[in-house]
């Protein structure tokens, strides 16, 4: 489904990412793992587009990804949900919701605009007000839902936890797993809690200073005592 | 009593243009970030095309529809050609940008269409509106302009509240990266944010040339009035501009008619700093809250 070849990103003299690759399946979830710094971000970001990788490629299914535009990429089907929220602020609810679903038909929209509240009540509530009106946690709940409701192929995660109360994470959590079972939904899963992020995802690979030191099925990277305590931190 | 009533029919038909050239420079800004110098001198350009287009024997309403259609273009063009290559520079660098266009269309404009003062034809009757046998100090043309000005502003309501469109230039704006994250073509929303405010531009300067005759600089006073309305408003704010320009214009007729016209623009000064100083965000601020 995502294949990343020997990518290597570099901002100037700094080098984010050096020769990373990894392949992620069509319908899993793969954990992306590491310390502050380690390129979780950048590498999420290059796959959107959004950076330009020095070298290497990236590949959706099968077609070539990694010079094209960010809004192109998007159109193809890959959602991100960044770093920091990314809500608009000075627009209301509904409108950062309804720019979620721009390219598809208009049943469709009202169909997972529905969906949108009735997952996540307190959007609901406030769907004529403005976004910076919302609480922190709040925000990120708009910011995954809009994404959601471009029906995404493959939806980069990049940290949603942040903020978020642990009950409202574990039911968008129980609900992007039921994406990934019923329509196939590719989810790449950026977390600080490695132990949290491992227990949902499929696979998992871990990120040191820009390279990848471990790729793995979660469950047995989760077992594996030494690098829990060299990368993970539990 | 009779005069208040002239002065504020007045105020009201030059404070319809003032707010088209604020809600111009709003729109660009708040698509761009950049305070457009040269808004005025575009429209200027565009009602000389206007203007050849009648002496080459163009119908009036066809020559109307040239002038919006060549603001569209201009407006469209300098965002594409001259702003976009300086976007993520320092800020001053477009400043100076579109003082540069101003100056050269100011500069292109009696090259081409010659440099003596020349009149502009009104699309209707300038003489006062008859109500029975009373004439009122509201001619057909004040109304055209008034109803014209209210008939964009209403469209570009519905286009920015209402439509898609509307909804990923406002997103576009906002904040590129996330919008680009969306799917929107960020770029070409931009182009068409200053295209469509380059409309607006070209209607205020087609509407208030009968009225003030037309040569390369007679748009500098209007844009000086637009912009002191937009930033009355708060700059940020579209419903700000409009009331920030009828604002100008009210106060304009008032200062001219009752203390003589010289006052006029230092009469416009002193209400931009009178009304900074105690609204320093513009008289909407409570409404342009920008949290980032
Ligand atoms: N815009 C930038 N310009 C220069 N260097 C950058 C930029 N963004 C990131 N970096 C550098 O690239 C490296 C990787 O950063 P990145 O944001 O990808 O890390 P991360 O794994 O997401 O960290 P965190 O867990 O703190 O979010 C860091 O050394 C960082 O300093
Ligand atoms: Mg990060």
């Amino acid at each position: 489904m995502l294949e990343i070849v020997d990518l290597t990103v570099a901002y100037g003299p700094v080098v984010a990412l050096e020769r990373v690759s990894f392949t992620v399946a069509e319908g899993s979830i793969t954990s992306v793992l590491g310390a502050n710094g380690a390129g979780k971000t950048t590498l999420v970001r290059t796959i959107s587009g959004l950076v330009r990788p020095r070298s290497g490629s990236i590949r959706f299914n099968q077609k070539e990804i990694s010079r094209l535009a960010p809004e192109v990429i998007a159109r193809l089907g890959i959602g991100h949900v960044p770093e920091g929220r990314g809500v608009l602020a000075e627009m209301t609810v509904e409108e950062n919701l309804r720019l979620g679903g721009l390219w598809r038909d208009q049943n469709d929209r009202r169909a997972s605009l529905a969906e949108a509240y009735e997952l996540f009540r307190p959007l609901a509530e406030r769907r004529h007000l403005p976004a910076f009106t919302l609480s922190g946690g709040e925000r990120q709940m708009l910011s995954i839902a809009r994404a959601l409701s471009a029906r995404p192929r493959v939806l980069l995660l990049d940290e949603p936890s942040l903020g978020l109360a642990s009950l409202v994470l574990t039911r968008i959590m129980a609900r992007i797993k039921e994406l990934v079972r019923e329509r196939k939904l590719t989810v790449v899963l950026i977390e600080q809690n490695a132990r949290s992020a491992l227990s949902v995802a499929d696979d998992a690979v871990v990120l040191s200073l820009g390279r990848v030191v471990a790729h793995d099925q979660a469950r047995r990277l989760a077992s594996e005592e030494g690098l829990r305590h060299a990368y993970l931190g539990f | 009593m009779q005069r208040f009533v002239v002065l504020t029919l007045n105020g009201l038909t030059e404070g319809s243009i003032y707010a088209a050239m604020a809600l111009a420079l709003v729109m660009i800004w708040r698509a761009t970030q950049v305070v457009n110098f040269a808004q005025g001198a575009m429209a200027m350009f565009t009602t000389y095309l206007a203007l050849f287009s009648l002496e080459n024997g163009a119908p009036y309403w066809l020559a109307f529809v040239i002038a919006l259609g060549c603001g569209f273009a201009l407006g469209a063009v300098v965002e594409r050609v001259l702003v976009r290559p300086v976007e993520n520079k320092p800020p001053l660098n477009v400043v100076i940008l579109t003082l540069g266009v101003l100056l050269v269309l100011e500069a292109l404009a009696p090259m081409l269409f010659g440099g003596q003062i020349r009149s502009f034809p009104a699309a209707f009757s300038i003489v006062g509106l008859r109500l029975g046998s009373l004439q009122v100090p509201f001619s057909g043309f004040d109304l055209f302009t008034l109803v014209s000005v209210l008939v964009v502003m209403g469209l570009l309501l519905l286009l920015f509240q209402r439509t898609d469109l509307g909804l990923r230039m406002r997103a576009a704006a906002f904040n590129p990266e996330v919008s680009r994250l969306l799917g929107i073509r960020v770029g070409r929303m931009l182009t068409l944010g200053w295209a469509l405010a380059s409309v607006v531009g070209a209607l205020a300067g087609l509407l208030i040339a009968p009225s003030l005759l037309l040569y390369p600089t007679y748009m500098d006073q209007v844009l000086v009035f637009g912009f002191t309305g937009a930033i009355l408003g708060g700059l940020d704010s579209p419903p700000g501009a409009v009331v920030g320009g009828l604002v100008m214009g009210f106060a304009l007729s008032y200062v001219g008619g009752y203390l003589g016209s010289d006052l006029e623009t230092v009469g416009a000064l002193v209400i931009l700093i009178a009304v900074l100083m105690v609204r320093p965000r513009g008289l909407l601020a409570w409404r342009a809250q920008r949290v980032v």
